[in-house]
């Protein structure tokens, strides 16, 4: 009942506008001295912003995120398309594709979905509207293939779920290489499905010659040096999960630096919005602690778990309203922000139903993926109606059809889980 | 609602915002340094693990003790400032502006108790530390109040910036000018 | 009148600590008070991070928590005393050391923990930390020849450094991942804990009373929640508390011997430390105790009493 209240008054503040992260921190502080005294809310405030930021493990996320702003200012991101292009762009639909191949490659190397909208936006839009693509089309590509970084390693999202759910980040990384490739090829596929149904809507491209082709792959060079930093690393050993993304970050540096792109002032501003990001997700992790304590003690997750262990039903009916309730929640909210919030209550239901937490990490990803592009907050829509200049309504348009395949890869994946959990079985 | 010619003072508000900013850009210069010093030590970590078998001793805790906790404390309020603390904003789209800043204004309000209460036994607590000389036991005694003064810095800094912000969105909406500057809406203006 | 105590800890539910201690506690307590005191438990860092639990109790948040003195070493910096390498030499003589520096004239809760608000429930120290590598080579284990070994810092640190091997810091949850690829080499563990990581199958070596480290642990109840409680509750609470760590104590005990069978038995090499090696160990670990106390001395801490007091009820167990 009071966890009941306490939700509520966490939408009422949540509509208010107020930040996540001081949402759930008023909630929790609020329903604290509501449960206890004051005595208890101020321990918590007096433990919990430092015992949550005072961690170790917690590196990856501001080192991934740097990670993604040197790439971007190395110059690697904004060549991934033009390679694509030269290799694909013949086939019908071929910039499309290609946006989608340099959507998988960006998230090969980097950890942040809205960062990879925002580069791949630059630079394949107006290439794909110069050869009269239909706008709806190009936009929704370049939307969704933009939430391929957050599935396929590195991801910041991952990283936050292992750490919340106390899972092995190595094989939730690992975990995430053969659905990111689902993913890419159901992207490719939707497009060449609406190009089947009304050629119209894109254009060939011209050709190119093998001297160009093989220019291209210049690129494969520094692709290899980011891959080999992070995948790489963790593979073989040389590194923890958490360090990788520290030498992860140290090598995009060197490639911007050997591309001759490296100021000071550039450095500082790219670390500096990488602090940015790094407190804003932080916040949300500290005032999901405070919520947390709260929530913990009016015991609703014990009575939710004891409540759906009685009920007697498929636990695939469950995983469907689970998955259903992510895809509606995606809609109202940021992604790490409802992982945060829903990971601590949830998994206990999950590991009760007898799922796997790294399948589950997996699959929540995917689908909080789905809640970046559909509205009314669609953070990467909205990213990519800045760069694109096209009416909101337009790219959602777009992306509808995404929306559907992604549906279709999830159903895959619960109905074969090894797709997720071969390959981290095969590390050891 | 009329935008703009409320003279004095905005300008009065803008030079407290200023004044708040000159701190958060030092803290924020900080907070980017530790973040790049993350990065060459746990890098320079594994490098002198793999090929020299001499691991840093010392950088586990002083990457866990301080860095995380500058990057994270001087960041704060600066972060605050440029709107970078997402924010659900389907209904504020849909709010004329004196309503956005009346909910602007209960949003700051409770959020000022907390990081206020906050503030007061951050304070206490890293005064205390100082005065005990509380340090890890190890091989290197890292004294604690260091970091624990990171924290008290950088919550009053967003404290400042809270009152101030509150303030502005109370006296926006009493005289239906705008004081103080309302969050971006997603997908309409440009993001941090 | 009905009485409802909050516990606290870090462990996951299915833990031995929690299987043989906290359970058969709480269940005992609430039966031999006539169900008058009952439990709520939150394990699993449910109320609050390992290194938080002190505070915790101070809060009122919980009433009880586990409180572990080497995750809050700022805090409390005297009760390493028992984490010292060559101290105790099984989980219940641990203890019983503990426990008695934990009575109320014992000597660390006059010095620490009653300035800190909180007194003994039971306790639970861990059985002698021993070497475990990842290769099939018997461990010499005063020259580990440069194997990087997964320390949790502190004086460990220095008793690694001092074996010839390199501690390496590492997360708990990238302990079996570093370990499988080689990240590490080795790690510094007691038998227990070995298991509940499960790396048996990743190690090949081992040793075998080198008694490297141990960790105390202990349930304390805050000043506060104590008060509040009638004298018979009390009582109950104390005898139930003494039995609660005599059970989990000579489980483990049992354990540790069983378990090093069983290792063997799967092909691992576990190399029983002489009375040689163990001179040799002992001049060690002498030199760091020695280093430790000094660095509390220097700081203004009774390190060197602490020290004192630590062998002294040592010596009366022995
Ligand atoms: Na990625
Ligand atoms: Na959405």
């Amino acid at each position: 009942m009071l966890a009941a209240a306490g939700f509520l008054l966490l939408v009422v503040l949540l509509a208010l506008g107020t930040p996540v992260g001081f949402s759930l921190a008023v909630v929790g502080t609020a329903g604290l001295w509501w449960i206890g005294n004051l005595d208890i809310v101020l321990g918590v405030l007096k433990t919990a912003p430092l015992s949550t930021v005072s961690s170790y493990e917690l590196i990856a996320v501001p080192m991934f995120i740097l990670m993604a702003e040197f790439v971007i200012l190395s110059g690697v991101a904004n060549s991934l398309f033009s390679a694509a292009a030269t290799w694909v762009g013949r086939v019908p639909g071929g910039l499309a594709i290609a946006t989608s191949l340099a959507g998988a490659g960006f998230g090969a190397i980097s950890g942040s979905s809205t960062a990879a909208a925002a580069t791949l936006s630059a630079t394949s839009i107006p290439a794909m509207l110069e050869r009269g693509y239909e706008p709806r089309l190009a936009c929704g590509v370049v939307a969704v293939s933009g939430t391929l970084a957050m599935l396929i390693p590195p991801s910041v999202a991952l990283v936050i779920y292992g750490i919340i759910a106390d899972v092995d980040i190595g094989a939730l990384l690992i975990g995430g290489i053969i659905p990111g490739i689902i993913v890419t090829f159901a992207i490719v596929a939707t497009i060449l499905t609406l190009i089947w149904r009304d050629p119209s809507r894109a254009q060939r491209s011209r050709a190119y010659t093998m001297r160009e082709k093989l220019a291209s792959l210049r690129i494969v060079g520094p692709m290899l040096v980011l891959l080999f930093s992070v995948t790489g690393v963790i593979y073989t050993g040389i590194a923890t999960p958490t360090e990788a993304s520290g030498i992860g970050a140290l090598g995009a540096f060197a490639i911007a630096l050997g591309a001759g792109r490296v100021r000071p002032a550039l450095v500082l501003q790219a670390a500096t919005r990488a602090g940015h990001a790094t407190c804003m997700i932080m916040m949300i992790i500290m005032g999901a602690h405070i919520f947390g304590y709260f929530f913990t003690l009016t015991q609703t997750t014990q009575m939710l778990v004891a409540w759906v262990a009685a009920l007697d039903v498929t636990p695939y009916l469950i995983m469907a309203l689970i998955i259903l309730g992510y895809l509606v929640l995606g809609c109202l909210m940021d992604q790490i922000a409802i992982l945060i919030l829903t990971v601590p209550i949830l998994l206990p239901v999950i590991i009760d139903l007898g799922f796997d937490p790294v399948w589950f990490g997996v699959l929540v990803i995917i689908t909080a993926e789905v809640g970046l592009i559909t509205p009314p907050v669609g953070l990467n829509v909205f990213v990519v109606a800045r760069y694109a200049k096209q009416p909101i309504g337009e790219i959602f348009a777009g992306v509808w059809p995404h929306v559907v395949a992604h549906i279709l890869v999830i159903a895959l994946l619960v109905a074969l889980p090894q797709l997720v959990l071969w390959l981290p079985s095969t590390m050891r | 609602m009329r935008e703009g010619d409320s003279g004095r003072g905005r300008r009065v508000f803008a030079v407290l915002d200023l004044t708040i900013h000159s701190v958060e850009r030092v803290l924020r210069f900080i907070g980017a340094c530790m973040m790049l010093a993350v990065m060459v030590i746990v890098a320079g970590d594994v490098f002198a693990r793999y090929f020299f078998n001499a691991p840093f001793s010392w950088s586990y805790d002083l990457i866990s003790i301080y860095l995380m906790v500058g990057i994270f404390f001087f960041f704060l309020s600066d972060t605050f400032r440029y709107h970078g603390h997402v924010a659900v904003d389907i209904v504020q789209n849909r709010l004329g502006r004196r309503a956005r800043h009346a909910s602007q204004f209960v949003a700051g309000a409770v959020s000022c108790v907390v990081f206020g209460l906050a503030l007061w036994v951050g304070v206490g607590r890293a005064w205390s530390s100082y005065v005990v000389g509380e340090a890890l036991a190890g091989a290197i005694a890292w004294p604690m109040w260091v970091a624990l003064s990171f924290v008290p810095l950088g919550i009053s800094l967003l404290f400042l910036r809270l009152v101030l912000a509150t303030l502005g969105h109370a006296v926006s909406f009493a005289l239906e000018r705008d004081f103080a500057p309302l969050p971006p809406l997603a997908g309409t203006e440009e993001a941090p | 009148q009905q009485i409802t105590l909050r516990v606290a800890d870090n462990l996951p539910a299915t833990h031995f600590l929690a299987e043989h201690g906290t359970t058969y506690f709480m269940e005992e307590v609430t039966k031999r008070t006539d169900g008058r005191v009952t439990f709520e438990y939150y394990p699993s860092q449910q109320l609050g991070k390992s290194k938080d639990m002190l505070t915790i109790l101070q809060s009122g948040l919980a009433d009880i928590a586990l409180v572990v003195p080497s995750y809050m070493s700022e805090k409390l910096p005297l009760s390493g005393v028992i984490d010292l390498p060559g101290g105790t030499s099984t989980s219940c003589q641990g203890g019983k050391v503990y426990s008695e520096l934990l009575e109320q004239d014992g000597w660390l809760a006059k010095n620490e923990f009653s300035k800190a608000g909180a007194r003994k429930v039971f306790v639970y120290v861990n059985p002698p930390y021993e070497m475990f590598l990842a290769s099939g080579d018997t461990p010499n284990v005063l020259d580990l020849g440069g194997a990087k070994v997964r320390s949790v810092g502190g004086a460990l640190d220095l008793v690694v450094r001092e074996l010839n091997g390199v501690p390496v810091r590492l997360a708990a949850p990238e302990i079996r991942e570093s370990l499988s690829r080689g990240t590490v080499d080795g790690i510094v563990f007691p038998v227990p804990t070995v298991k509940s990581y499960k790396l048996q199958d990743l190690i090949k070596s081992g040793t075998r009373g080198a008694k490297l480290a141990t960790v105390a642990t202990g349930y304390m109840i805050s000043d506060a929640a104590w008060a509040k409680l009638p004298a018979d509750v009390q009582a109950v609470i104390e005898a139930v508390g003494d039995e609660a760590m005599q059970r989990v104590c000579a489980h483990v005990d049992k354990d540790v011997a069983a378990t090093f069978e069983t290792f063997e038995q799967a092909g691992i090499t576990i190399a029983d430390v002489s009375a040689q090696e163990q001179q040799v160990l002992q001049d060690v670990f002498a030199k760091v105790r020695e280093d430790w106390a000094k660095g509390l001395d220097a700081r203004g801490l009774p390190g060197s009493d602490a020290l004192v007091a630590f062998n002294d009820v040592l010596a009366a167990t022995n």
